[in-house]
C-alpha cells in the first residue's frame, strides 16, 4: 500500500516537473498571433520551435467579415507579436479585438505590431484620386490580397524573421535561417507553379470578386472584369448582363471564384457566358488539401492549368 | 430643421478638416485629425390609433457625430454627440466623451469620462445599432429614454476562467435620467459577461448586471411628479446566442437575445419587472428579418401613483410585439420596415405603429462590438 502511494506521489511529482518544464519552455517561446491562415503558416515556418503561433481567422471565413468573437481577444491578449495583413483587410474586426484584448505589447507602433503589407514593394490598385464609397467598399490604401502572389509570401517571411529577431535576439539567427530556408524551398516551386498555371493567361478570365489581381499580375492572367464590380455591393442585373455579353465576345472560358463567394450566383453567371466555374482557394485551409501555403498554390496552379487544358479541347 | 442644419455644419467642418493642408509656416495641419463619422436615422411612421404628431410623420430620429483618435501613447479618445428633435427644438446630448487607457498593465481596461454604462445588452447600444426602431419598453422605461450614459470611471478585467469572462466595475456621478445626479452620493455598478464558444461559428453569452445609486425622484412616476427618495438598485440578466455561418460572405446568420431588468427602489414596495426577447435572421445576403416581444409589469396592487396616460402606455402591464425586415445593401446604409404592436393590459391604450427607417453612416466609423 505504502509502495503504491509512493509510486503515485512520485508520478505526480514527475508530472508536475514535466508540466513545469513544458510551461517554462512555452514561456520562452514567442507568442505569435496572426490574423490569417496564410500568415500563420509563414510565421510557423519562420518561428519554428521558438514560436507558438495562433491564427484568428479560420481559412473558411472571408477575412473581410470575421465575427469578432471575444475568445479571439483572449488569444490576442497573449500575443508578443501580432502579424496582420494590413491595407485595411481586417479593419472590420481587428480593432474591436484589439480594444478587448488590452495588450499593450501589440498596439500600433510597438515592436509587437507587424503590418505585413510593409514587405510588399508594389501594392496594386492604390486609388490615385479621391475615394468614394459610390465605388463600393473599396480599400483606400490599395488591394490587400497580396498573399495570392507567393513571391510576396516570401517577402513577408523575411519581414517576420527580422521582427522576431528583434523580439527574441537570442534566436535571431534561427529565425533568419528558417526564412532563408523557406525562400530557397519556395523559389523552384514558385517557378513551377508559374509554368503550370500561366497557360491560363491564354484566355481572358472573369472573376467573381476583386481579389485575384496579385495572382493575375504574377501569372500574367487577363482579368476581363468582376461580376461583383463594386466590392461589397450586390451587382446590378444590368452589369451582369453587360459583362456576360463582353465575356462571350472575348471568349472567356473560366470564371474564378473564392470558396466564400456566392457560388450559386457565380455558377449561373459562368453558365450564361459558357464558361467553367473554377473555385480557387483564396486562403490557406479555405478548402480541402490547402493546409499549407505551398499546398494552396499547388491547388491553384493545378486548377488553372486544368481549366486552360479544358478550354483548348 | 435645426437638426439638419447642425448635421450639415458638422459635415462642412469635417470636409474642411480633411482638405486642410499641413504647413510648417501656418502651423495648420490635418495630419492628426481624428477619424470622423456621422450617422443619421430618418424615420417615417404612422400610428393606427394615436394622432400624436411624434408618432405620425417623417422626421430625423437621431444623428450622431463621432470623433475618435489616439491622443498619445497613453490614451485613446472618443467623442459622440447626438442630435435629436425634442419638444423644445433640437436636443443635443454628449453620449460619450471619454479617454481609454492604452497602457494599463495586467490586462486591465480603464475608461474615464462620459460613457454608456455597462448594464445589460441593449442599453450600451447606439441608436443606429438597435435591432428595432425603438428600444424595448423594459429598457426605455426602466433605464431611461436616452439610455444609460454617465460621467465616471469604468475598470474592466478578463477573469482567469476557462471561458471568456469580462468583469467591469463602474463608479460615477449618477447623472442619468433614472438617478439623482445632484446628490453627492456616487453611483456604483458592475457587469459580468460570460461568452462561451459553442463552435467556430456560434457563441452563447450569459450576462449579469447591477447598478446602485440615488434614485431620481420622478423615477417610474407616470406624471413626472417627485415620488421617490433613497437608493435605486437595478438588476439585470441577459442571454444571447449568436451564429454566423462561415459558408459564404454574408451567409446565413442569426441572433437570439433575451434580457430581464428588475428595478428595486428602496422606498417602494413595488417589484417591477421588464423583459424582452428578440431574434434576427439574415437571409439572401442583404436582408434581415426580426421578431421581438417584450413587456413591463408593475406587479403591485399599490401603485405609486394613479395610472394616467403616459404616451402609449400605462405600463401597469404593457406588452409589445414587433416584426421588421431590413435591407442592408452595404455596410453603410440600411432601410427598415417595421410593424410594432403595443398593448396595455388595462385595455385603454393600445396602438399599432408602422415605421420606415433609413439609416446611413458616412466617414470613418469604428467597427461595432461583437
Amino acid at each position: 500500500m505504502k509502495r503504491n502511494l509512493a509510486k503515485i506521489v512520485l508520478t505526480l511529482v514527475a508530472a508536475s516537473l514535466f508540466a513545469a518544464t513544458g510551461a517554462a519552455q512555452a514561456a520562452d517561446r514567442l507568442n505569435v498571433v496572426c490574423t490569417l491562415t496564410d500568415l500563420g503558416w509563414l510565421a510557423q515556418q519562420v518561428g519554428g520551435d521558438d514560436a507558438q503561433v495562433e491564427v484568428l481567422c479560420p481559412g473558411a471565413y472571408d477575412p473581410h467579415f470575421l465575427p469578432a468573437r471575444p475568445s479571439l481577444a483572449r488569444t490576442l491578449g497573449k500575443a508578443d507579436l501580432l502579424c496582420y495583413n494590413g491595407l485595411d483587410l481586417e479593419v472590420g474586426w481587428l480593432p474591436v479585438l484589439m480594444d478587448k484584448a488590452r495588450n499593450p505589447r501589440v498596439r500600433g507602433g510597438e515592436p509587437g505590431d507587424l503590418d505585413c503589407s510593409r514587405a510588399v514593394d508594389r501594392v496594386l490598385e492604390v486609388p490615385a484620386g479621391a475615394v468614394s464609397r459610390a465605388e463600393g467598399d473599396v480599400h483606400p490604401y490599395g488591394n490587400p490580397h497580396y498573399l495570392l502572389d507567393p513571391r510576396n509570401g516570401v517577402k513577408v517571411a523575411h519581414l517576420m524573421a527580422e521582427r522576431m529577431a528583434q523580439l527574441r535576439p537570442e534566436a535571431a539567427d534561427r529565425f533568419r535561417r528558417r526564412a532563408d530556408d523557406l525562400d530557397a524551398d519556395l523559389a523552384p516551386r514558385i517557378r513551377a507553379w508559374h509554368d503550370a498555371a500561366s497557360v491560363a493567361g491564354a484566355h481572358p478570365l472573369v472573376i467573381h470578386t476583386k481579389q485575384w489581381e496579385y495572382l493575375a499580375d504574377w501569372l500574367g492572367l487577363q482579368l476581363l472584369d468582376a461580376v461583383e464590380n463594386r466590392p461589397g455591393i450586390a451587382p446590378s442585373p444590368k452589369h451582369v448582363d453587360e459583362l456576360i455579353g463582353r465575356a462571350t465576345a472575348a471568349g472567356v472560358v473560366e470564371l474564378i471564384a473564392a470558396p466564400w463567394n456566392h457560388l450559386d450566383a457565380a455558377g449561373k453567371a459562368a453558365s450564361r457566358m459558357n464558361a467553367a466555374l473554377v473555385v480557387l482557394p483564396a486562403a490557406v485551409d479555405s478548402q480541402p488539401d490547402t493546409g499549407t501555403y505551398p499546398a494552396m498554390f499547388d491547388v491553384i496552379a493545378a486548377r488553372l492549368a486544368a481549366g486552360a487544358k479544358g478550354a483548348q479541347r | 430643421m435645426r437638426a439638419m442644419l447642425t448635421i450639415a455644419l458638422a459635415l462642412v467642418l469635417a470636409a474642411g478638416a480633411v482638405h486642410a493642408q499641413s504647413s510648417t509656416v501656418t502651423g495648420i495641419s490635418s495630419t492628426f485629425n481624428p477619424a470622423i463619422s456621422v450617422n443619421a436615422l430618418l424615420l417615417g411612421r404612422t400610428a393606427h390609433a394615436s394622432d400624436d404628431p411624434a408618432l405620425n410623420g417623417f422626421d430625423l430620429q437621431e444623428s450622431e457625430v463621432q470623433f475618435t483618435s489616439v491622443v498619445d501613447p497613453y490614451w485613446k479618445a472618443n467623442l459622440i454627440t447626438a442630435f435629436a428633435p425634442g419638444e423644445d427644438g433640437t436636443e443635443v446630448e454628449i453620449e460619450v466623451a471619454s479617454l481609454e487607457s492604452r497602457t494599463l498593465p495586467g490586462g486591465f481596461g480603464l475608461r474615464v469620462g462620459q460613457n454608456h454604462l455597462p448594464f445589460g445588452k441593449h442599453a450600451p447600444l447606439h441608436t443606429h445599432q438597435f435591432p428595432f426602431v425603438d428600444a424595448p419598453l423594459a429598457v426605455s422605461t426602466f433605464l431611461g429614454p436616452e439610455g444609460l450614459s454617465d460621467a465616471g470611471l469604468q475598470l474592466s478585467h478578463e477573469l482567469p476562467l476557462p471561458w471568456y469572462a469580462d468583469l467591469t466595475g463602474y463608479v460615477g456621478s449618477g447623472n442619468t435620467d433614472i438617478l439623482d445626479g445632484g446628490s453627492r452620493q456616487p453611483a456604483w455598478g458592475a457587469r459580468l459577461s460570460n461568452v462561451f464558444d459553442l463552435s467556430m461559428e456560434s457563441t452563447f453569452e450569459l450576462g449579469g448586471s447591477w447598478l446602485r445609486g440615488p434614485v431620481a425622484h420622478d423615477y417610474l412616476s407616470l406624471d413626472g411628479s417627485d415620488v421617490l427618495s433613497g437608493d435605486l438598485d437595478l438588476f439585470g440578466a441577459d442571454a444571447t446566442w449568436k451564429w454566423v455561418s462561415s459558408s459564404r460572405t454574408r451567409g446565413p446568420a442569426a441572433t437570439v437575445t433575451a434580457e430581464v431588468v428588475l428595478p428595486r427602489p428602496d422606498a417602494s414596495s413595488q417589484r417591477p419587472v421588464g423583459w424582452y426577447a428578440y431574434g434576427q435572421y439574415r437571409i439572401a445576403g442583404y436582408w434581415w428579418l426580426g421578431l421581438g416581444v417584450g413587456g413591463i409589469d408593475r406587479r403591485s396592487a399599490d401603485p405609486l401613483v394613479d395610472a394616467a396616460d403616459f404616451g402609449l402606455f400605462h405600463w401597469e402591464k404593457a406588452r409589445e410585439s414587433k416584426a421588421n425586415v431590413t435591407w442592408v445593401p452595404s455596410e453603410f446604409s440600411a432601410v427598415r420596415l417595421e410593424v410594432a404592436r403595443f398593448d396595455d393590459r388595462l385595455g385603454d391604450t393600445s396602438d399599432t405603429l408602422v415605421s420606415l427607417q433609413f439609416n446611413f453612416t458616412i466617414g470613418s466609423h469604428p467597427a461595432h462590438l461583437y
